[in-house]
């Protein structure tokens, strides 16, 4: 991590002769002009409405209906929660029928600050609210992500926030930063993901506009992940088989109506 | 590894023969092309998404120098190392030396057909580094001591008897053979590696010069693991795999997956830029994007520009009748089908494999389906070209086409060779149809069916038909072989279904 944050300004030897040579065999050709974005696409259409304006009236309800039906269409499953109380017996009923005891949840800072703004940073102290309390009252041992990797690879269960969610594929957006482990939704067989609806998108191309506008580079994440389903792999004698690295299961809490939580 | 190239039609014959193979090759190949054809019928605008693609991809790699210099300089400000390597050994003296710096003794492999092209994991294993492929196709194929065969679905040449043998030399007891067992053996154990492993390494489907991220597209996961839990990230990229803006990616994942698999998304598109920040609890502490050259800039420039447009898809692999038939091995190097008909001649030399371009009947189903619109055929006529410039190709082959050249040039020499051919067709014909022939035409005709000149060609028919009197086309020679004077049935290497009888 030395050169972390250094930019390095001064241009090196194999970058420099690599690029000449590259021009140099470019010289002649003719240069094709970039076509700009593709007409065919919403870009900028922000699905939710800005702090304080109620949403055009079903907006979000269609833009959580594609998003199930297409989670479900990849093999996942999408339910509707309003508050931790559905948290806690949707995690009940799933951990109910089987022999599952552990598991783990990321730090984001959603949990301690279910505003679900996307500008919440960890808080100095993490509050205590009703989404940890739920965890907490599941009959599950559920531990932080960032205690140990083992633990992580141990668990049964990931419990993450989804930063985003993009209906015409079904799938989530995840980012790291502060508190928000890659693992905890990739290594446990099952990931449970709470995802804001007013936070479900209508197109991939909306998520990359947003994130744009949210983290210009160089401030963009180190890893953003869209997950479309639970893991899968067709390659013994084209079976499909479902699970083989990441989760099996993919389960996706969708939280409405937002803000809900607040009154916890 | 490396198989020698003077033995494509050895390979190809082989592979022809094995019918078990061929039975695999066509269940995935058919599989896969159906799903694409499903995910994009349902496209309005499919047509015009590829040409859109093809727009973005010609302007991409005609300014190659700037956006590979965006993106260094983005993966250098959030930390990463950036290094380009003009050959295969830069590439690969460059990874050796991270490894060895940081003492690595395992390194963890997501899907990288570049790696193949450098053959990266025999020179790790050389120093004592054990690198594991974690896909499960290439760990099939690595437990096998085998090459890829496919570029989506790298194993799907080894029969489940096959796999389940290696992967209970592996467990060292008996496994039940169900799909299910399997891939759970194969999870468990390669859990333990991604736990374990000093080091990943990735390919690089897309790298993206607005944010310095690299894109990497896996259904299983493995990509996500590499990437996540070993202290050090080396990816691989071909210099070409690049596009300018998140806007673009999103156009090429658009169609990505559906040309590859059929599914609209792949299950994990994971964006990486730079290594984990403070405070982040993974990620790799330590990132390197090794851009490659490996022979890619002898492209830059010529009429085979275009084949770096290429995303690996896979689709034009999937509908080939020739890869149909013989699968991704008998191409003899790392890529397979109409792309690597393609590049690998102009990657590693046409003298030695120019003769690549021959497995191809030219349908053109490939330029067809290729998502960036690449006219794989037409650079497969190019690259045949080439071949018979640099005074390649057989002696008699030149001699029969300059003949041909001479009678097709001119209508009177034309009617006049065509007469000339039905008199020395007549003792081999029976039924409209070559029955036999001295060699050598006797192995070409092996494989293939061959029309007899016509009694009576079109010309002669439409002549007497203009001097008055028409001719019933209700007679019983048909008119279809007048215009097959030879010419090769699309399929080249299977019996034609229109050639009546079959012949041994
Ligand atoms: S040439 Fe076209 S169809 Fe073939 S793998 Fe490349 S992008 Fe896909």
């Amino acid at each position: 991590m030395s050169s972390h944050g250094v930019p390095s300004r001064k241009v090196p030897q194999d970058q420099e002769a690599f690029l000449a040579h590259l021009r140099s065999r470019l010289t002649s050709v003719e240069k094709a002009p970039h076509p700009g974005r593709w007409r065919g696409r919403d870009y900028d259409d922000p699905p939710a409405a800005p702090p304080g304006v109620e949403p055009a009236a079903g907006e979000t309800d269609r833009l959580i209906d594609r998003f199930s039906r297409e989670l479900s269409a990849v093999g996942g499953k999408a339910t509707l929660v309003s508050n931790p109380e559905d948290l806690k017996i949707f995690l009940q009923a799933l951990t109910g029928s089987r022999n599952v005891r552990t598991a783990v949840r990321d730090s984001h800072p959603w949990w301690f600050d279910p505003s679900c703004s996307l500008d919440a940073r960890l808080p100095e102290r993490h509050a205590r609210t009703g989404w940890l309390q739920a965890l907490e009252d599941c009959g599950l041992e559920v531990v932080a992500a960032d205690a140990s990797r083992d633990t992580v690879a141990a668990a049964d269960i990931g419990i993450t926030w989804a930063d985003w969610g993009i209906a015409e594929t079904g799938s989530l957006v995840l980012l790291s930063g502060e508190g928000r482990s890659r693992v905890a939704s990739l290594l446990p067989p099952v990931h449970v993901a709470l995802l804001p609806a007013h936070r479900i998108a209508a197109t991939r191309a909306q998520v990359f506009a947003r994130l744009r506008e949210h983290f210009p580079p160089p401030a963009w994440p180190a890893n953003a992940v869209l997950v479309t389903g639970p893991s899968r792999t067709a390659d013994i004698e084209n079976d499909l088989s479902i699970g083989v690295h990441g989760p099996a299961e993919v389960h996706v809490l969708i939280v409405s109506p937002p803000g809900v939580a607040e009154n916890d | 590894m490396t198989a020698s190239a003077g033995s494509m039609y050895e390979r190809a014959a082989a592979a022809v023969r094995d019918s078990r193979l061929g039975e695999a090759v066509r269940r995935t190949t058919d599989s896969l092309r159906t799903g694409r054809r499903r995910a994009v019928r349902n496209m309005d605008d499919f047509e015009a998404l590829r040409e859109h693609a093809r727009r973005i991809r010609a302007h991409t790699v005609d300014h190659l120098d700037y956006y590979l210099a965006q993106l260094a300089g983005r993966v250098r400000e959030a930390g990463g190392h950036v290094f380009f390597a003009r050959t295969a050994r830069d590439a690969i003296d460059y990874v050796l030396e991270v490894a060895q710096r940081h003492r690595v003794r395992t390194v963890v492999k997501s899907k990288s057909m570049i790696s193949e092209e450098l053959e990266l994991n025999a020179y790790l294993a050389k120093r004592g580094i054990r690198a594991v492929e974690t896909d499960l196709g290439e760990y099939i194929v690595q437990l096998g001591g085998d090459r890829p065969a496919h570029l989506i679905t790298p194993a799907l040449h080894k029969s489940r008897a096959e796999i389940v043998r290696l992967f209970e030399q592996e467990a060292g007891h008996p496994l039940s053979p169900d799909t299910q067992s399997l891939t759970a053996f194969a999870r468990a154990r390669l859990r333990q590696e991604f736990l374990r492993a000093d080091m990943g390494i990735t390919g690089c489907n897309f790298a993206v010069a607005e944010t310095g991220s690299i894109c990497l597209v896996t259904n299983e996961g493995n990509g996500r693991m590499v990437t996540s839990l070993p202290r050090v990230q080396v990816t691989l990229m071909g210099m070409e795999r690049i596009v300018p803006t998140l806007d673009d990616l999103d156009v090429m994942l658009e169609l990505l997956a559906r040309s590859a698999t059929g599914q609209k998304l792949t299950v994990y598109t994971n964006l990486i830029t730079g290594p984990r920040r403070p405070g982040e609890t993974d990620g790799p502490e330590e990132l390197h994007l090794v851009i490659v050259d490996n022979g890619r800039s002898h492209l830059l420039g010529s009429e085979f520009q275009e084949a770096l447009h290429c995303i690996r898809c896979g689709a034009c692999q999937n509908v080939c009748p020739v890869y149909r038939h013989i699968g991704g091995h008998a191409y003899g190097w790392v890529y397979g089908g109409p792309i690597g008909a393609v590049i690998t001649p102009l990657l590693r030399g046409v003298p030695e494999w120019g003769q690549l371009a021959e497995a191809s009947s030219l349908c053109a189903a490939c330029t067809e389906v290729c998502p960036v619109k690449i006219p794989l055929h037409d650079m497969l006529i190019g690259l045949r070209h080439r071949v018979r410039e640099q005074g390649r190709a057989p002696l008699l082959y030149r001699a029969l086409f300059r003949l041909w050249a001479n009678a097709v040039a001119d209508s009177r020499r034309f009617g006049l060779a065509l007469r000339l051919w039905r008199i020395l067709q007549r003792p081999f014909v029976r039924d409209n149809y070559w029955r036999w022939a001295p060699p050598p035409l006797s192995r070409w005709l092996a494989e293939r069916d061959l029309p007899a000149v016509a009694p009576r060609s079109f010309r002669e028919w439409w002549q007497t038909r203009e001097a008055g009197s028409p001719d019933s086309p209700s007679s019983n020679r048909p008119v279809r072989s007048s215009h097959a004077t030879g010419t090769q049935h699309p399929g080249a290497g299977c019996k034609s279904p229109h050639g009546g009888e079959m012949h041994e």
